[in-house]
């Protein structure tokens, strides 16, 4: 017999207020073309001997990471499993900076060691001392959906009853100006801007924000927004739902937390905040539709 | 119960051969593929490595793609291996547009990004090569040439990316969400890490020796595995034939270092009982484990205290390969895989070339030819930077029936 | 060798990103590894790099490294009779 799973806490550092869910009512309205995240202070959660070689990115993990597992009443997560579309930018360009200005000698063992996209759940793990399955996922605007399904997965199969899934991704100066010319940030569209989400899933419905109905990530193919929807709700056993639901896309969530490769993770983050706050009775998130492929997932009050 | 997931295809690429036939070869004539690079270019090139023999021009026309377009070399080792996996399963495209492709790699299209970072960074640089940077990027340009999976993604955990992407192939095919996922990983050199590794001081100016007194770090090595991975029912239907089994795996954290292993292996130790317990065999159901072994100092005899935890004074044979291929980093769990698969099918015992001397502690290897051995349930561990440790239980047709 | 010692404790703070620290809370026989200051196995490779940047010293491995890192005193006492910048 399949488990249900619900989302037990979720949260988040971002453009917005971190931490906090002050965005639903009373978002922080974006201007510009880039944005860095508002960090809390780190030094209030890791002591300074611990962070200083965490990069933004890492601290960002690192306290998501324990606020989501404290709010959940969870010590250990039996899962660490987590997305990341980029891995640690700072890290890499100062590495691979020095290579290209200065030659292939002298460089820093701790740029290298941390710029690997494995060290935040590495890290997180470390931390913890958590021995349990421990998984990083990198492929672009379904980073996060594949770690999400991978937790989903595991859980309907019984082999874990609770785990920590989170997504993170860093847009440095020096990458808000590369995917520019690239093409991927443009002026006009929603600024730039860079994500931390952490979320606990468990099998326990006690506390939950919500229950994670469905959840799966596919190659993009030209099917429409309706039939997305209809599906996923189907899916979900929901077909005949005739009560509250919100749609949570891109479109409509880029405002808020502007654009970057984690964005469907805001989006499930913001849904079970917005199904546990009673704002809606059933979230259901198309993430990524704009690139090459959609995360879907449906989230409903716990009943 | 072993879970007994067929395995109906496989495709190798290594510094050993390009195809699984050629593979075989080199590892019954024990001949290594490690020496200085040719493509590569770097201010060290006298650090030995396992290239692949195979300029990015070779790879292009073996694949068919025009030489003026630019593609990540990890790719293009990945597709050799794909189309050799893809192949042996007897794919078709439809039968690809249903399936999950889960592939492992850490670089990704970095070996282009390195060459064109500075104009990157001027405002300079083709926009489609920026967007090849990433691993998605890498994963889509492996796939591509063979038509549209229904889902792919990308696993990077290091040197266990291909192991993992194989585990949760599995996984994905147990929860019935798929009936086919081919699932592997690949990885080509790069100056990134090479250099990281070098900054890390875990290179060997000298051939690796896994498991030997004098060993003094690792060699490089690139590659690509694939296997196809098919549920029971499915592949009874389409009439595949299994070249082996995935009958059990284990994933668990060493979380001890980023990138250091525990001095009592504990990480691999979990993930090793955790793939016999989902098969359902105890360790003397083993007849051959392929190690990590890759000839640090570190992994050596962290790796060795794990093997004694779980085996006790009946050890099996054990022994790396990474003699022949150095270490494939992200792909290593697949190439190493296929090796397995080699090895079962074949009846003979992969030797650890290099290794000469026991040191204190540390397991004594696989080091004389043999040939005609019966070889039922196979471990093969991937153990990678962060303490991500995981390891594969394969077992041969044979026992499976 | 006071100037050294002092020098070395600046370049280690900045190298090691002990952010909240100053050479004056770094005690010369203090140990650098292990129960004193807490360093690990990546800032002893970091060590090595620093001596090599700034005092064109290159220790071949990390073991060697172990010996000259104890603490300040060792380090200077190391890096007087080797420097070669």
């Amino acid at each position: 017999m399949p488990e249900r799973i619900f989302i037990k806490s979720a949260c988040q550092i971002s453009c917005q207020s971190p931490l906090a869910e002050e965005w639903i009512d009373s978002p922080v309205a974006l201007s510009g073309n880039y944005l860095r995240s508002q960090d809390p202070k780190f030094s209030d959660f890791i002591p300074p001997m611990h962070s200083r070689r965490m990069g933004l990115l890492l601290k960002r993990a690192v306290v998501t990471s324990e606020v989501a597992l404290r709010k959940a009443g969870i010590t250990v997560p039996d899962a660490i499993i987590t997305g990341t579309a980029l891995g640690c930018m700072e890290n890499t360009e100062k590495f691979l900076g020095k290579i290209c200005r200065e030659g292939e000698n002298m460089l820093s063992p701790t740029d290298f060691m941390q710029s690997t996209h494995n060290t935040i759940s590495s890290l997180i793990a470390i931390r913890l001392h958590a021995n349990g399955y421990n998984c990083t996922y990198s492929h672009g605007e379904s980073s996060f959906g594949s770690a999400l399904l991978d937790a989903a997965v595991q859980m309907r199969l019984g082999k874990i009853r609770n785990a920590l899934v989170g997504c993170h991704d860093e847009t440095t100066e020096e990458t808000f100006r590369i995917l520019t010319h690239a093409g991927y940030f443009s002026e006009g569209e929603a600024p730039a801007t860079e994500l931390s989400v952490s979320m606990v899933l468990s099998t326990d419905p006690d506390g939950a924000l919500c229950e994670l109905r469905s959840v799966s990530v596919e190659n993009s193919h030209s099917r429409t927004a309706d039939d997305v929807y209809r599906e996923a709700l189907a899916k979900a056993g929901l077909a005949d739902f005739r009560g509250d639901v919100k749609i949570l896309s891109d479109e409509g969530f880029s405002p808020i937390f502007g654009k970057n490769l984690s964005l469907p993770a805001a989006e499930v983050y913001a849904g079970a905040q917005m199904v546990g706050n009673g704002r809606c009775s059933v979230a259901v998130i198309v993430g990524g539709s704009c690139g090459r492929s959609r995360t879907v997932v449906v989230l409903s009050e716990k009943c | 119960m072993p879970l007994g997931i067929p395995i109906v295809g496989a495709g190798v690429i290594s510094a050993i051969g390009n195809g699984m036939h050629r593979t075989l070869e080199s590892l019954l004539e024990k001949r290594s593929g490690i020496g200085p690079v040719r493509y590569l270019t770097t201010e060290h090139g006298d650090l030995p490595c396992g290239e692949v023999p195979l300029s990015n021009a070779e790879l292009k026309e073996l694949a068919g793609i025009p030489q003026d377009r630019i593609v990540p070399r990890t790719a293009l080792l990945g597709i050799q291996a794909l189309h050799e996996a893809l192949g042996t399963a007897g794919l078709s495209r439809e039968d690809i547009s249903k399936a999950a492709f889960i592939s492992g790699t850490t670089v990704g299209g970095i070996d282009i990004t390195e060459d064109r970072f500075l104009d990157y960074l001027s405002g300079k640089g083709d926009p489609s090569l920026i967007l090849l940077h990433d691993c998605r990027g890498t994963t889509d340009a492996t796939s591509a040439p063979f038509g549209d999976f229904a889902f792919s993604t990308t696993i990077s955990t290091a040197c266990s990316s291909a192991a993992n992407a194989i585990i949760y192939g599995a996984d994905l095919i147990r929860a019935g969400l798929f009936d086919i996922v081919v699932a592997g990983g690949a990885e080509s050199l790069s100056r990134y890490h090479l250099n990281g590794f070098n900054s890390l001081m875990i290179l060997d100016r000298e051939k690796c020796r896994p498991f030997d007194e004098t060993r003094n770090g690792l060699n490089l090595g690139e590659g690509a595995g694939y296997v196809v991975l098919e549920s029971p029912s499915h592949a009874e239907k389409r009439g595949a034939k299994p070249l082996a089994f995935l009958s059990g795996y284990g994933n668990a954290c060493d979380a001890f270092h980023q990138t250091a292993s525990s001095p009592e292996g504990d990480g691999a130790f979990l993930a090793m009982k955790e793939a016999l317990q989902t098969a359902g065999l105890t360790p003397s159901d083993i007849d051959y484990v392929n190690a990590h072994g890759t000839s640090t100092p570190n992994n050596d005899a962290s790796e060795s205290a794990a093997l004694r935890r779980i085996f006790g004074d009946n050890m099996p044979p054990v022994s790396s390969t990474k003699g022949y291929t150095g270490h494939t980093t992200s792909a290593s769990g697949s190439i190493e895989a296929v090796f397995c698969i080699l090895a079962m099918r074949e009846g003979f015992l992969p030797v650890n070339i290099g290794w000469k001397t026991p040191f204190e502690g540390g397991i004594v290897p696989v080091h004389e030819d043999s040939r005609g051995v019966r070889i039922g349930h196979v471990l093969c561990n991937a153990f990678g930077f962060g303490g991500n440790d995981s390891s594969l239980l394969l077992s041969s047709v044979n026992t499976m029936k | 060798m006071e100037d050294l010692k002092q020098e070395l404790k600046e370049k280690i703070i900045a190298a090691l990103k002990l952010a909240d620290m100053t050479p004056s809370d770094i005690d010369n026989e203090a140990p650098l590894f292990g129960d004193g200051l807490g360093l690990d196995s990546i800032d002893a490779l970091e060590l090595m790099l620093l001596l090599e940047k700034n005092y064109g010293i290159r220790l071949q491995n990390p073991a060697e490294g172990k010996k000259v890192f104890v603490n300040i005193d060792t380090m200077a006492a190391y890096v007087a009779e080797n420097r070669t910048r």
